[in-house]
């Protein structure tokens, strides 16, 4: 089963000119990511894919996405 | 709901030890995270070069917060209202000195306050080195975006 084998292609002239160029970016994206792992077979093609999109966002959306807004201590009451 | 990613208080500790040129390094998942790497961290690890106690507690004290020395088995600390995140970081297993990874560190600006912080390879070589079971989970993750990224800025 390839990496990305969980992905149906959709007929893209079903989607909206939006829709269809978020998938033609991805499906760019994601042959970036096969092109990257091609030559670090120790690296999954997803997590790459994963990467390259979050490497889109600005620093601080990057860490929003991955910083918990809550910490209890066990000191707090 | 608030557009900032850090408390108020976060941002004005950052700012307050910008003002008070105390510098530190942004360091763990939190910088891997601003450099582009997947995955989730409760902390915010700020790595001083030394403890400047004075400098510390004036800007805990600019923040609403309190810094403390230590308090029985506890390490130094920065406490407070919205700074329950901050960690203080004194040693950095894997890495140069303080000096040398400050010199090639990154400026970013987050929510508008300047903050220098580890390189994704640094971070790598940092979790490898701790080696504790959390670290070695997060290295497949932290690799792969550090391939990306290198593809990302080879792009440019």
């Amino acid at each position: 089963m390839g990496p990305f084998a969980n992905e149906t292609a959709a007929p893209t002239e079903e989607l909206t000119p939006e829709q269809r160029a978020w998938a033609l970016h991805s499906e760019a994206l994601r042959r970036r990511a096969l092109a990257i792992v091609s030559e670090r077979p120790d690296l999954d093609a997803g997590d790459v894919y994963h990467a390259l999109r979050t490497l889109e966002l600005s620093p601080a959306e990057r860490l929003q996405r991955g910083l918990t807004r809550v910490r209890v201590r066990p000191h707090r009451r | 709901m608030s557009e900032f990613v850090l408390t108020a208080a976060e941002r004005a500790l950052l700012a307050a030890l910008e003002s008070l040129r105390i510098r530190f390094l942004l360091v763990g998942m939190g910088a891997a995270l601003i450099e582009g790497a997947h995955g989730t961290t409760q902390d915010l690890d700020l790595w001083f070069g030394r403890i400047d106690e004075a400098g510390l507690r004036e800007a805990a004290r600019r923040a609403g917060g309190f810094y403390t020395s230590g308090l029985g088995m506890q390490a130094p600390l920065i406490g407070g209202e919205g700074l329950e995140r901050v960690d203080l970081v004194l040693t950095a297993s894997g890495l140069d000195s303080f000096d040398e990874e400050y010199a090639r560190a990154h400026d970013y600006a987050l929510d508008e306050v300047r903050v220098k912080v580890l390189p994704l390879e640094r971070v790598i070589a940092s979790k490898r080195a701790a080696n504790r079971p959390k670290d070695a989970a997060q290295i497949p993750l932290l690799e792969a975006a550090l391939a990306a990224k290198r593809d990302h800025e080879g792009k440019k």
